[in-house]
């Protein structure tokens, strides 16, 4: 009887002090989350968050999609428009409507309305270039093609900055999207894998012209004290990226779960999102001096992303057969 | 009970290696394979893919083979630094990681490197033959291997009875010596295609998506489209090449003679030792600029340790796990190079003409799926990732080390074998007493090339983003190289080199002490 009676205060006291687990998906330059606003959640959710950094956001999905079975994530993080489309049609996300959505600066910034993921941030898409290799700065779109061999991109299939270039001249030239990629097609240097491996060519000086986001000039100024790189939008009009979260169908932490959406609209995260993403939060918070150095798009484009996703591998196709061949 | 490995059936290696490669796709085949998939065939895409990866192969095996004749012969008439070096450079393929040797390379002939800023316009970067001369820097070694060695063994007595009988040098070289090196010739071509078939980081970083391999096509399907189904076709088809290409290679029986050094050196043409020279140049140069860079800053043409010193600091080395990085990778690179040089030892004694083809055409099993199948392993039933790290590395590298020991442990002179069993020597007596002190050197370079090729191998571990439970090197230093932490990674790749080195150095001082002690 006394065996038992320690037993059973025993497993009560393990109950009693265990904490539960949400295991978060990032992709890998979401790391600093890890650093700066985990521990906060941790201690007031009395929780032990593991994030779980996954390269990039394609291997997040592909990883989901691998696990759909037997799912160990909770919370994914970064999702774009696109690739939300592709995890919400693969059935690995579950809806909700976190109470925090109303905190927004813009109600737009909901781009899934079925509400399986939640933004957290948004950027324009832009080019971004060395001031000291380019004598006169391209206007529109097009004026790029004038540029033979300086211009670096990514793949529409591996990264997602490539596919929302890709998306970005779609909404701009509608059917006649081939007849631009075709004439840009002298300008463009390399197509990389993903943003990292384009930063880093740009940076070892390759090329003058990078695909970006718009906050680039931010970052310069930020790190560097100058602005050694500048963006610029055509002004034909801007691409907006917005970046979401949402949680994972059969997370054994469901509560925890929409705690960890909720807590990512938070003031407390928000501040965070600007010096450290460098993309633009999504609710009111105060934006750091730097950002006076992003640019800000005269003219937002409407886009259909949800028509245009479900066309994606029609448009990648076509765009490798310009590009590739 | 006697043991025996001879009483194993020549055909039970490649069936137990069929059933290995099995157990790890199984069950994401049985899971996500759908035969439709089989229509991607038909895409104008993936036949651009195939034809492009063929043709790319084709073309940097021939210049591989151009480049190396002559070094190989340069390594084979003379005795010296440059010969030394020369022969050394057969370990470049396996010790490089691609992601030092594309910083490297970038800065020497990028459109930001120093040909660029000599000869303006002059760029490899971005196009085929900046693939091509990448795979010549990587390749053409293991063809002066061949051809060196395989001159070297021809026998000397052919040569002179030939030349006494009036035969030109032209002569005996075309009707002699070409004739009996030719089977191992084919057999590097046929390594080397595999090799040029099969790659995938230089293409990604010296050309970038539009010249995309099967491989690269692989990868990206498996993490862009997330189409498994598609993922296993396309490896059906690599494998199938590899296999047809292998299959055709096993028809050619290599001339088993023994290896012959000449005394001293012989006279060469100046032409062949300047040439030779410059291959040298060209191999090293890369190589020494990419150690240099973890400590030399050359923008500021200054010594600098800062990188080194903050890989190692706290903070730094805490959310990288850099400490942990270089721990794991050398346990794994050890645990694997020792069960690959041991398996393809006990596989060599026995197989068959059946099992070789079977286990050499596995090199053609693409490391991005075989490293989602190992994930799906994890995922199904909690396998630790270390044990499916080994196991794959061992799947790998397996068709790798049996290629390297071949030539060694089939023309080992069976008549002493066959002895020591009369005196009723076991297997393990004959390998620990006999065959392991013999072919020492054999054994310990086979070890050392898997050490160094897993120590630096990227594919697989980056396609299983296991990073935050189970950092290795190559992956952290990539990490570091997409956070900008620059100096860092530099640093990290120049440490990365230095251990590979230091082991090569140290194997080579047991190498001297064992042929010490048989003297």
């Amino acid at each position: 009887m006394k065996k038992w009676l320690v037993l059973a205060v025993l497993l009560i006291g393990i109950a009693a002090f265990s904490v539960s687990q949400l295991n978060v998906y990032v992709y890998e330059s979401l790391n600093w989350i890890e650093d700066k606003l985990i521990g906060k959640f941790e201690s007031s959710n009395n929780c032990k968050v593991n994030v779980v950094r996954l390269g990039d956001a394609g291997n997040m999905v592909a990883r989901l999609k691998l696990e759909k079975k037997n799912p160990k994530a909770d919370v994914v993080i970064g999702l774009d428009q696109s690739l939300s489309m592709s995890a919400i049609s693969e059935g690995l996300l579950q809806p909700y409507i976190s109470p925090m959505l109303s905190k927004l600066r813009d109600p737009n910034l909901i781009f899934d309305k079925d509400y399986y993921v939640t933004p957290f941030d948004y950027g324009a898409i832009a080019f971004v270039y060395d001031p000291s290799k380019l004598s006169k700065i391209p206007e529109k779109m097009e004026d790029i093609s004038a540029y033979k061999n300086s211009l670096i991109i990514q793949d529409p299939k591996s990264s997602s900055t490539g596919q929302a270039l890709l998306i970005w001249t779609i909404a701009l030239y509608n059917d006649s999207w081939t007849d631009f990629w075709k004439k840009m097609k002298p300008a463009v240097l390399t197509v990389t894998p993903s943003w990292d491996d384009a930063f880093s060519k740009f940076e070892q000086g390759e090329a003058p012209i990078m695909l970006s986001y718009a906050t680039d000039g931010a970052y310069s100024y930020h790190y560097y004290q100058s602005t050694k790189y500048k963006a610029f939008i055509p002004k034909d009009g801007a691409y907006v990226q917005i970046e979401g979260a949402g949680i994972v169908k059969g997370s054994k932490n469901k509560q925890l779960a929409q705690k960890f959406i909720d807590f990512l609209l938070s003031d407390e995260f928000q501040q965070e999102v600007a010096l450290n993403q460098w993309m633009f939060p999504v609710t009111d918070v105060k934006l750091p001096e730097a950002f006076k150095y992003a640019v800000v798009p005269e003219k937002i484009l409407s886009v259909d992303i949800k028509a245009i996703s479900s066309q994606m591998d029609k448009y990648i196709k076509t765009w490798e057969e310009i590009m590739y061949k | 009970m006697k043991l025996s490995i001879k009483k194993i059936p020549g055909s039970i290696p490649g069936i137990v290696y069929v059933l290995a490669v099995l157990t790890a796709v199984f069950p994401i085949f049985k899971d996500f394979f759908n035969l439709t998939s089989f229509s991607a065939l038909q895409d104008s895409q993936t036949m651009r893919i195939l034809f492009f990866t063929f043709y790319q192969a084709l073309l940097s095996s021939i210049a591989s083979l151009v480049v190396s004749i002559i070094p190989a012969y340069y390594s084979w008439r003379k005795k010296n630094i440059l010969s030394a070096m020369i022969d050394l450079s057969f370990f470049i393929p396996f010790f490089f990681p691609v992601v030092s040797m594309t910083i490297a390379f970038t800065a020497l002939y990028g459109r930001s490197g120093l040909f660029f800023a000599l000869f303006p316009g002059v760029s490899l970067s971005y196009s085929l033959i900046g693939i091509v001369v990448a795979h010549v820097f990587y390749d053409s070694p293991i063809f002066v291997k061949y051809i060196s060695e395989g001159l070297r063994s021809v026998p000397q007595s052919l040569c002179e009875s030939a030349q006494m009988d009036g035969a030109s040098k032209t002569v005996i070289f075309f009707s002699i010596q070409l004739r009996l090196i030719l089977p191992a010739l084919v057999k590097a071509f046929l390594l080397v295609f595999t090799y040029c078939f099969m790659s995938f980081g230089v293409i990604l970083s010296i050309g970038g998506m539009k010249f995309s391999t099967v491989e690269v096509a692989i990868s990206s399907t498996i993490s862009s489209s997330f189409d498994f189904s598609k993922a296993i076709v396309l490896c059906a088809v690599q494998f199938l090449v590899i296999f047809l290409l292998n299959y055709t290679g096993s028809k050619f029986t290599s001339f088993e003679g023994s290896v012959q050094t000449y005394p001293s050196s012989k006279r060469t043409a100046l032409f062949t030792g300047v040439f030779s020279f410059i291959y040298v140049l060209f191999e090293y140069s890369l190589i020494v600029l990419s150690l240099a860079g973890g400590f030399f800053n050359f923008q500021a043409s200054r010594f600098d340790l800062s990188g080194l010193i903050n890989l190692f600091s706290g903070p730094v080395n805490a959310k990288y796990g850099i400490s942990a990085s270089l721990i794991n990778s050398s346990s794994v690179s050890l645990i694997t190079a020792l069960i690959c040089t041991v398996l393809a030892y006990i596989m060599l004694r026995v197989s068959s003409r059946f099992s070789e083809v079977i286990i050499l055409s596995c090199l053609g099993i693409s490391p991005a799926f075989i490293s989602i199948a190992l994930l799906y392993l994890n995922i199904s039933w909690l396998v630790p990732y270390p044990l499916l790290l080994v196991f794959g590395y061992v799947l790998l590298n397996m068709p790798i080390a049996f290629s390297f020991m071949y030539q060694p442990v089939k023309a080992f002179p069976s008549v002493i074998t066959e002895a020591a069993k009369m005196d009723g020597a076991t297997s393990v007596k004959i390998f620990s007493r006999i065959h392991f002190p013999l072919m020492y050197r054999i054994f310990v370079s086979s070890f050392l090339q898997i050490f160094a090729i897993i120590f630096g191998e990227f594919t697989m571990i980056y396609t299983m983003q296991i990073q935050k439970t189970f950092p290795m090197v190559s992956i952290t230093n990539y990490i570091l190289s997409s956070n900008r932490m620059f100096k860092e990674s530099n640093a990290l790749s120049s440490l990365s080199i230095f251990i590979v080195i230091s082991v090569f150095f140290f194997s080579k001082i047991l190498e001297k002490k064992h042929r010490s002690l048989l003297e």
